[in-house]
This record gives structure tokens, C-alpha cells and sequence, in this order.
């Protein structure tokens, strides 16, 4: 299951990019764009292989040790 | 940034609908529960400190004309450290960008189509807010105009056809909260909605004229509505049905009884109702994009949205476990995390501009 998540999202993210390397936008649009694809694959892969993690949870954490 | 303007109107509907949006659905039954029958009372209090927050905002914008939160971070605190203040405040976009996706995808699993995988919901709508996004501004609030008069509808025949179960006696005994108490236990909603509002701080630029002028009688209006709609739930449900609901609006819409041989509408209200949920979700996952292309000085948003689909649908997924736990971290976390962004930052961000107006010459912004 992973490793076949992992094919289509790097497949699909590597046709995003020729797109819009095809399109002639500047460097930066797409340093960005790639590293949110990259950020979003992490997060997708995170979900595909059941690891335990909650983004409101290290919230409250940071919350909690601050004393906030 | 992009050549587009939104009338005084116009923002003024993006502000009710950003506001109303997911709080119609989510906070009556919290409030409540908290509240009992005197809930409806809560957002009046909450609303005049969120107008109090908007108007620190306004304040702020009008040191930094024409410029976005984005900007006048960056512009009054550095690259370095108003850069962070920037990230932060884009990742704290994302971040309602993908609680609207979640609070609607909970939404459609859990009264219209429970064996459907929630992501696809998120992908669905994620997908149509990109295009909207690419689209710009002048988009969303056109589309936000012409769909407003039909929630406005729908709301009051809802209300209308409901008021047969109508109960005066559900008030009873009427003001007898404690107020301290109830107001150290409802200080969530000043964190969702009136602190999230932030996020329409990305769109004062856009806006033709004063946005204050639109802004502050949108807040006014979202808190009346919100007033009126928690009144009538306790009204038609009562204190008890409705604090033990999730959405004790759709309940509402669900029991509705037009004429014997009309039945069942719930479905087409919540559709109806879905749009609203939409356009929230819209102005948020603009206000993310333009937020990224502000902090990174990017060209193009479209080169953005699609990426952003695929991370906001993920977080989406993992931004929470369940409504319960949700729930609990609302009532302890909100106020605080949401007071960060929305009062922190921005009066930091209003002394810093105060002390380099003052102390260092040549740096006096937006004095006109």
C-alpha cells in the first residue's frame, strides 16, 4: 500500500512539476510549489502508513509547556 | 499581488459568511450545553470583543495602507524576524484552511453519506476552492453575493416551517448563569470564530475604500444572526435535545414538517446549507494562497493551489481524531492558540510600528 501511494504521488508530483517547468514559471513558484508537494507527500505518507500523529496534539503540547 | 478590488458589500458578505460559516453548524450545541437556555445571550459579549480585536486590526492596516498581514509583518519587523511572523501566520492559515475541510467532511460523513471515505469529500471541495482561488478575488465575492440570498432563504423557511414546535417555557428560568463562569467557559468562541478572522486581514488590500466600514457591520451582523439562530434552537429543540447534538441545526431541518406530503427536505437543505460551508472554505484556502505568494513573493497563485490541495487534504486527516477529542481541545486550547495570532501578533506588530514611527526617522508608513 505504501509503496504503491509512494509511485503515484512521486508520479504525480514529478508531472506537476514538468508542467510547470513547461510553462516557463520562475524559479521560485516552483521551488515553492515542490516543496509544499513535498510537504503534502510526508503528510499523505504519514496517513497511508498509520503512523500516530495529530497536529492539534503537538499544538497543545507547545501550549502546555509554555504554561500558556 | 493581484489587480483586483471587492466593494464595500462585498466584503462585507465575505465577512458574514466567513464568520457564520462553520459556526452555524458547530457552536450552537457547544454553547448551549455551557450556557443552557441563557446561550443565546453568549455571542453578544463575544462579539463586542471581536469588534474590539477588528478594530486593533483596522488600526494596524491603516499604519501599513495596502498592504496584507503578510506584508506588514515582513515590512515592519525585518526579513528575518517578521519573516517568521509571516510563516507562522501562513502556517496558521493552512491550518483553518484545513479545520473548515475537516469540519465539513465530519459534516457529510456523518449526516448524508457515512460509508464514503472522508477524504473524498475533502478532495472534492478542496479542488473546486483551488479554482476559486486561481480565479481571485473578484470571483469568490461574486459567488458569495449571488449564493447568500439562497442561505438567507433556506435559514428562514427553515425557521418558519419549524416554529409549530415552538416552546416560550424552554427559556425558563430565563438569565440565571452565572456570568464569570460562563464567561471563562464560552471563551472558545472568541478564538473561532472572531480571532480567525484574521485571515480576511490578507484581503483589506482588495477592498475599495475603508474595509472597516464593512468589516465591523459584518462582525455586528454574524454575532445578531448567530444570537438568533442559538434562540431558536432552544426554542424548537430545547436546552436538553439540543446540547446533545452535534448539529442541532440539521436535526431541526431533519423533524421539518412542510404539509403532509412534503418530507425529507433535509437533504436539500443541507445541500443548500454545504454551500455556505464552501464559501468559507473558499475565502480560507485563498487567503492561504495569497498568504504563501505574499511571504515568498510568488507570481502565479495557480502554481500554488494544486500542491496546497494535496497538504491541506492530508492535514485535514490528521488535524484531528474526532469530534470528542475536538471538542476537548476546543474548550481548552482555542482560546489561547487563536489569541496568539489574533490580538498577540498584531499588538506587537502595532508597537513595533509605533516605536519606529517615532524613534527612527524616515520610517513613518502610511501616515496619510
Amino acid at each position: 500500500m505504501i509503496i504503491r501511494y509512494s509511485i503515484c504521488s512521486v508520479l504525480a508530483m514529478a508531472a506537476w512539476l514538468v508542467y510547470i517547468v513547461s510553462r516557463k514559471s520562475p524559479p521560485r513558484d516552483i521551488a515553492v510549489s515542490a516543496a509544499i508537494a513535498l510537504l503534502g507527500f510526508v503528510v499523505w505518507l504519514s496517513i497511508v502508513a498509520g503512523w500516530d500523529w495529530n497536529l492539534s496534539t503537538w499544538i497543545a503540547w507547545i501550549i502546555d509547556r509554555t504554561g500558556l | 499581488m493581484e489587480r483586483a478590488t471587492i466593494s464595500q458589500w462585498q466584503f462585507f458578505i465575505i465577512t458574514l459568511n466567513f464568520t457564520l460559516g462553520t459556526t452555524f453548524f458547530i457552536r450552537p450545541g457547544v454553547l448551549i450545553a455551557t450556557a443552557k437556555q441563557d446561550a443565546w445571550i453568549v455571542p453578544w459579549w463575544v462579539g463586542a470583543a471581536g469588534l474590539a480585536t477588528a478594530w486593533m486590526w483596522l488600526n494596524l492596516y491603516r499604519l501599513h495602507p495596502g498592504r496584507s498581514i503578510i506584508q506588514i509583518c515582513t515590512s515592519t519587523a525585518g526579513k528575518a524576524v517578521g519573516g517568521f511572523f509571516a510563516l507562522l501566520y501562513a502556517f496558521f492559515f493552512i491550518q483553518i484552511t484545513a479545520w473548515v475541510t475537516r469540519n465539513l467532511g465530519d459534516f457529510m460523513k456523518t449526516t448524508l453519506m457515512p460509508e464514503t471515505p472522508i477524504s473524498v469529500f475533502h478532495l472534492m471541495f478542496l479542488v473546486i476552492a483551488a479554482y476559486a482561488a486561481c480565479k481571485g478575488v473578484e470571483t469568490i465575492a461574486r459567488v458569495n453575493e449571488s449564493l447568500t440570498l439562497l442561505l438567507g432563504f433556506t435559514f428562514v423557511m427553515v425557521v418558519l416551517f419549524s416554529l409549530t414546535e415552538w416552546e416560550w417555557k424552554r427559556f425558563e428560568p430565563a438569565l440565571q448563569m452565572d456570568f464569570w463562569k460562563t464567561v471563562k467557559d464560552t471563551r472558545s468562541l472568541y478564538g473561532f470564530p472572531y480571532m480567525e478572522m484574521i485571515s480576511l486581514a490578507m484581503l483589506f488590500p482588495y477592498v475599495k475604500g475603508n474595509p472597516g466600514k464593512s468589516l465591523l457591520p459584518g462582525i455586528a451582523a454574524a454575532t445578531g444572526l448567530l444570537s438568533l439562530i442559538i434562540f431558536f434552537t432552544i426554542g424548537i429543540l430545547g436546552v436538553y435535545r439540543a446540547s446533545h447534538l452535534i448539529y442541532p441545526l440539521y436535526i431541526i431541518a431533519e423533524e421539518l414538517r412542510a404539509a403532509p406530503f412534503i418530507e425529507h427536505v433535509e437533504a436539500a437543505i443541507a445541500v443548500v446549507w454545504l454551500s455556505s460551508l464552501f464559501l468559507k472554505l473558499s475565502i480560507a484556502f485563498y487567503c492561504s494562497t495569497i498568504a504563501l505568494c505574499d511571504l515568498f513573493g510568488l507570481k502565479n497563485r495557480s502554481r500554488i493551489a494544486l500542491p496546497l490541495v494535496f497538504l491541506v487534504s492530508g492535514l485535514a486527516i490528521t488535524i484531528m481524531e474526532n469530534n470528542v477529542v475536538n471538542a476537548q481541545w476546543d474548550m481548552r486550547y482555542t482560546f489561547t492558540y487563536f489569541s496568539l495570532f489574533g490580538v498577540v501578533f498584531p499588538v506587537v506588530l502595532l508597537v513595533w510600528t509605533g516605536v519606529r514611527n517615532r524613534f527612527i526617522p524616515g520610517h513613518k508608513e502610511g501616515a496619510s
